[in-house]
């Protein structure tokens, strides 16, 4: 590459240097076998108001030798023009012989036209760039016997420097010679000069301009030893600018700056103390992003100006090794800062906003819960007195908290912005009317802003500014009113009671006053006969005004209105309605309700035909509910790998969780949202902003409300990875926990602590024996993922699958079977308490099958329900009530789903499943039991066995199947009692069920059916109780069931 | 607001309104009565369902559904049927949503809860092709309410009070019921089975 950097003073002589780069750079082309790109710039320096010329040819692959490379860079070398056998025709048109020739004229005249500048400047007259008050007398000469030159971009740029050279003594040399030049300038080197710095510096230093800057400061030649470019950049490893650099504001950048880049640095600001420096940006997106980086470092450069030597080096050295590419290699994942979710959010001024509520319950809980039983009262026994709704809207408020400590600004465009970049690519976030009176709005960049209003001012957050506000406001509103509908930190809805010959301006006018008194910040009120007139009036208020808008004058305020201006109107809302030429309430008026219902769907249509005409229904409520909770980052958000996403997952999911906590709900919905880069957008304008971006979302809903880390986390991860990303896409990531519930600690204990209740309940004793064996019988449906085959599809629906269950659920015979390392774990998480279990029952088995049959009837029931007394009595517990009323609609277990399912399944699947079913139905625990419960418990036994357990009899049939079949001969005298008693069971079932769910109806007709062939009893059972069955669906819904 | 200010039934009704809205729009689907293509995959409920994409035949049972809101609301529907037909009117399967909406109890039941219990019969509707008998060609489908008692008279229009005849035959023989999913909650009680001519009606 051949480059010049010509100073337009020398333009005439530009067309022969032209000619020259061509040939030069043809001549390298050609040797090089290589292509050729030429491209002439002009660059226009703002502080010299000096333009120059650079012309430029590149060639690629480039050369790599040396010598070429000096040449190349414009050294005046004799040998290069002497020896040059292709030396063009049209050079002998140009005064100069040969290249070297013009270079040394050139050069001459630089050194002249320097000089001559320099003996000016030392009468300190003409020279427009003052640079404060260093130009003194004694700062003549300290940079004596020093020659300079400046490679590549700086900050001061190189004409800056250049009159630093000027002024100071020194030289400024424009061609780089190893015989002028005592020192090189400049703040980054790409990495093949950094790797081969020998050879481009000539052994002659390679400083930073700082060093200038700071021996002018100090009015004495320092040391450049310091402010050597390259020294640290071998031993620094962590290259790569911190995410978490750009999460402070331009007040305290600085210090950030240093925070990050250099380690341990002591002069870390209190904000940033507590961050880690770990972050760094993901290597491909420095790819990316390594311009804009720069740029940003580089603006960010003239604050570092007067940091402390020590850190500046540091700082441009791991800015020089930013860009080297075995850096931006690194394999290892970046995003790493443990506490970026946290961070991001401590510097946002939406989540400032966002959780602000929170806080404000707390801080006003008094009052809310207070207020709520007055409330009511006022209500309903004011005959005389009107209500009316006041809504009170602080003026550009963070403006103006910010600035209420600058009187003289208060007439001066102000705007808010996170970050006072000379990029300007920060957001504005709110402005001052000043401002907003050139057109700045919120949202704009900075850069934008800027171009329209150069005098704006623009101030960082100052969050504890806001919240000392924000409490005072709302300790006012309280004070004056019962009744405040918090909208925001910086606005509220009243409500109040007036007497009828009360001025309601009154009110407002006291309460405005006392804000300004208060917190030197002005507020607009609207006064209206509801919440939408009140909140319309406010907005011809402002700024620091108060509006009116009696009941007689309403029509007369909307018909003016344009529709837009009526809260819920957007976009679409409004574009659908200019089509039918409406763009004022008064228009909208003339519409019908039907009509309008029709166009926009019912509610909106509702609302707006309610709206236009000033009519709104929504009361002024103190404590609105929270529907949902979650957060979203979509700044600064570039992952490497999944395992960086994986990372950041966790912490948005420590955030959420937290949030949950912290209002003390959980939530059933999860929602995911993920930004993905749109195909083909570019890097976002604004500094790792999220860009163009396509959104998706999918929400999940468990049955059990969540707000633990770990579910959430799984859940999470679970639906991030259905997405199937390139996490390199990703620009943005969203969880929201929706359908929240209070999380009840008594609903969680029944969760939770069932093992608990278990070992505590063991003690209890004289529970009834037909309870107990119910609440096994159901509690065996509860059985862990693990223990059945057939119920994943339970499973799939059920929350609770990780907690622990009580031992009483666990299919011992399951157990049994598992292998010996799952075993030994599944032991372990029950303290041992498993094995033991096995083991007695193990020895009752065999003691049972030896015995069962010398045993009567009767001894067997005593036995066993003795037996159930002891291993069952836990279980109980679990039986609470508070999941009764719900067992209708939750199918809670695989039972419920059933077995038309299940004949759909794959033929594989199915006999998989059936034969699998049996053997564990086998070895329950207390067979006989419920079969001589069956027989010769009375209906209405079993009634309330159902209803205590509140399982259904379907469920009880399929888990107890095998011992439905005793082994009672038939047609003795138990057999006709069992089956006269299981008829009048049956009759009354069927008369509880028919009306309401005929599917447990024909569930249990099916497996009675099934059953039947196995059994006799069973069988007659059926046969008796069909009839009755069919004749009642007969009667109900005029057919019969299809078994 | 809306849905605050509303009765638990009215927000029932509309539970349910849209629910069977989803419901039938999946019936029509598993019947193979359109071509597949006709229609969507969509998610309610968590639940994919297939959602006709043809405009008139979803204007049709979303019309005809919407229509109903008051009804069901007041709790006048007892049953919402979907016939299927052969050529000669002769219905040959009906789906049947027998709802009764609880007028005097205050719902006990969440928003949240009665969706995961609809939910329920999206899924078993979905597996229940294989109960469904495959349809002749030249049949056709309709979706018909039945009511407890007619409309009151006061407040609704003429054409509550006409009597229109219907072309569709009734079965001679009680039906054989094949129950696909039930549900009993406050206010709202549902069950959604089919029904088939009985045997003998075939012969017939």
């Amino acid at each position: 590459m051949v480059e010049y950097n010509h100073p337009e003073d020398t333009l005439p002589e530009c067309q022969s240097l032209f000619q020259w780069l061509c040939f030069e750079t043809v001549r390298t082309a050609v040797a090089a076998d290589s292509l050729l790109k030429v491209s002439i710039f002009r660059r226009r320096n703002p502080q010299i108001q000096k333009r120059s010329l650079a012309l430029s040819l590149r060639c690629s692959p480039m050369s790599r030798s040396s010598g070429s490379s000096s040449r190349k860079r414009g050294r005046p070398s004799s040998k290069s023009g002497a020896t040059n056998p292709l030396k063009p025709p049209f050079f002998k048109s140009s005064p100069f012989s040969d290249f070297g020739s013009y270079m040394t004229e050139k050069n001459r005249k630089l050194r002249d036209q320097f000089e001559t500048d320099a003996s000016s400047s030392s009468h300190g007259a003409n020279l427009a760039i003052a640079d404060g008050g260093v130009s003194g007398v004694d700062s003549q000469g300290i940079f004596k016997g020093v020659a300079i030159f400046v490679d590549g971009f700086t900050v001061p740029p190189s004409q800056e420097l250049k009159i630093y050279m000027l002024k100071h003594g020194g030289k400024f040399v424009n061609y780089f010679s190893r015989h002028t030049v005592t020192h090189i300038i400049c703040s980054n080197l790409p990495d093949s000069k950094r790797k081969n710095l020998r050879a481009f510096s000539h052994g002659l230093p390679v400083v930073k301009p700082d060093w200038i800057a700071d021996s002018i400061a100090a009015n004495t030649l320092l040391s450049w030893v310091p402010y050597q470019l390259v020294e640290h950049a071998v031993t620094e490893t962590s290259k790569q600018l911190k995410l978490s650099a750009f999460f402070s504001e331009k007040g305290i950048s600085r210090s950030h700056h240093q925070g990050i880049l250099i380690q341990n640095e002591t002069s870390l600001s209190d904000k940033c103390k507590g961050e880690s420096t770990e972050l760094t940006l993901s290597g491909t997106d420095n790819f990316s992003q390594e311009n804009s980086q720069e740029s940003k470092h580089i603006d960010t450069n003239d604050e570092l100006k007067d940091v402390k030597s020590e850190s500046e080096e540091d700082c441009s050295t791991s800015y020089v090794a930013g860009k080297s590419s075995d850096h931006l290699n690194r394999p290892h994942s970046t995003l790493t800062d443990p506490n970026f979710v946290e961070n991001y959010f401590k510097y946002s001024r939406l989540h400032f906003i966002g959780t602000w509520r929170n806080r404000y319950r707390k801080r006003f809980f008094n009052f809310l819960s207070g207020t709520g039983s007055k409330n009511n009262n006022p209500n309903n026994d004011t005959e005389n007195l009107r209500r009316i709704v006041i809504h009170i809207d602080m003026d550009c408020f963070f403006v103006s908290v910010v600035i209420r400590n600058f009187p003289d600004l208060l007439d001066k465009p102000v705007a808010v912005c996170h970050s006072n970049n000379p990029k300007g690519t920060a957001e504005i976030s709110s402005a001052n009317y000043p401002a907003r009176s050139y057109g700045i709005k919120a949202g704009m960049f900075v850069r934008d802003a800027k171009a329209r209003c150069p005098h704006l001012t623009i101030f960082p957050y100052d969050f504890s500014a806001y919240e000392e506000v924000a409490d005072q406001f709302y300790s006012i509103l309280h004070k004056h009113c019962k009744k405040v509908q918090a909208v925001s930190c910086d606005e509220a809805f009243l409500a109040v009671s007036l007497s009828l010959n009360d001025n309601p301006e009154n009110i407002a006018e006291i309460i405005r006053k006392e804000i300004f008194e208060t917190t030197r910040c002005t507020a607009s009120a609207g006064i209206g006969e509801n919440m939408l007139l009140a909140r319309l009036a406010t907005k011809s208020a402002k700024p620091n005004g108060q509006c009116f808008i009696p009941l007689d004058k309403v029509n007369e305020y909307l018909d003016k209105l344009p529709i837009s201006a009526l809260p819920g109107v957007g976009y679409n809302v409004e574009e659908k309605l200019r089509m039918k030429e409406v763009e004022t309430c008064g228009q909208l008026r003339t519409i019908s309700k039907d009509v309008l219902q029709k166009d926009l769907g019912s509610k909106m249509g509702d609302m707006l035909w309610n709206y236009c005409r000033g009519i709104d229904h929504s009361a002024v409520e103190a404590v609105q509910e929270t529907k949902s909770i979650g957060a979203e980052v979509n700044w600064g958000v570039r992952f490497k790998d999944s395992k960086d996403s994986e990372n950041f997952l966790m912490n948005l999911c420590k955030e959420v969780s937290l949030r949950l906590h912290g209002c003390g709900v959980q939530g059933r919905t999860i929602t995911l949202k993920v930004k993905v880069r749109k195909k083909g957008a570019g890097e976002p304008v604004k500094y790792m902003g999220c860009g163009d971006c396509e959104t998706i979302s999918r929400s999940l809903t468990v049955p059990g409300a969540i707000n633990d880390v770990g579910s959430l986390h799984r859940i999470a991860k679970q639906t991030f990875a259905s997405f199937h990303l390139d996490v390199k896409e990703v620009r943005g990531v969203g969880l929201k926990l929706s359908r929240l519930e209070l999380a009840n600690p008594s609903r969680k204990g029944i969760e939770e602590s069932r093992l608990e209740l278990l070992f505590s309940s063991a003690t209890r004793k004289g529970k009834q024996p037909v309870e107990q064996s119910c609440s096994t019988n159901h509690s065996r449906e509860d059985a862990p993922s693990g223990a059945r085959p057939s119920s994943s599809s339970a499973v799939s629906q059920g929350s609770n699958i990780s907690e622990l269950p009580p031992l009483s659920h666990i299919d011992l015979d399951v157990v049994r079977n598992l292998p010996p390392e799952i075993f030994l774990e599944m032991n372990g998480l029950y303290k041992g308490e498993l094995r033991k279990i096995l083991e007695s029952q193990q020895q009752e088995k065999e003691y049972n099958s030896e015995s069962v049959e010398r045993k009567d009837c009767r001894q067997q029931d005593q036995e066993i329900s003795t037996r159930m007394q002891r291993e069952l009595e836990p279980s109980e517990a679990s039986c609470s009530k508070s999941n009764y009323c719900k067992s209708d609609l939750m199918p809670g277990s695989l039972s419920q789903v059933d077995f038309s399912i299940l004949e759909n399944l794959p033929d594989e699947v199915r006999t998989d499943i059936l034969k699998q079913l049996p053997p564990h139905r086998v070895e329950n625990q207390f067979p006989e039991s419920s079969k001589s419960n069956l027989s010769l418990g009375s209906h209405s036994k079993w009634f309330e066995m159902l209803r205590v357990q509140n399982c259904l009899l379907s469920e009880f049939l399929l888990s107890n199947a095998t011992f439905l079949t005793p082994n009672i001969s038939p047609s003795s005298e138990e057999w006709d009692a069992i089956v006269v008693n299981s008829c009048e069971f049956m009759k009354e079932y069927i008369r509880q069920k028919i009306e309401s769910d005929i599917e447990e109806l024909y569930n249990c007709f099916r497996l009675l059916k099934r059953l039947s062939s196995k059994s006799s009893l069973l069988l007659e059972f059926y046969d008796r109780t069909l009839p009755l069955l069919q004749a009642s669906i007969g009667e109900h819904y005029g057919g019969k069931l299809h078994l | 607001m809306d849905r605050k200010n509303q009765s638990p039934q009215g927000q029932t009704a509309k539970v349910v309104v849209e629910f069977l809205e989803v419901a039938i729009n999946c019936i029509v689907f598993l019947k193979g009565f359109y071509p597949s293509r006709a229609f969507e995959r969509r998610r309610y409920m968590n639940v994919v369902v297939n959602k006709a994409r043809h405009p008139q035949l979803a204007n049709y049972i979303h019309s005809s559904i919407f229509a109903l809101l008051p009804y069901i609301q007041k709790g006048l529907v007892k049953r919402v049927v979907v016939i299927f037909y052969g050529q000669d009117q002769v219905p040959l399967e009906k789906f049947v949503f027998k709802l009764t909406i609880g007028q005097s109890y205050q719902s006990s039941v969440s928003e949240a809860e009665l969706e995961f219990a609809l939910r329920a019969f999206l899924v078993k509707l979905n597996v229940s092709e294989t109960i469904a008998k495959p349809l002749p060609s030249g049949a056709n489908w309709e979706i018909t309410a039945n009511f407890r008692e007619l409309p009151s008279q006061e407040n609704e229009g003429e054409e509550a009070k006409l009597w229109v005849p219907t072309d569709t035959k009734q079965w001679m023989q009680p039906s054989e019921i094949t129950p696909i999913k039930s549900m009993d909650s406050n206010p709202l009680k549902l069950q959604l089975y089919m029904e088939h001519p009985s045997v003998t009606e075939q012969k017939v």
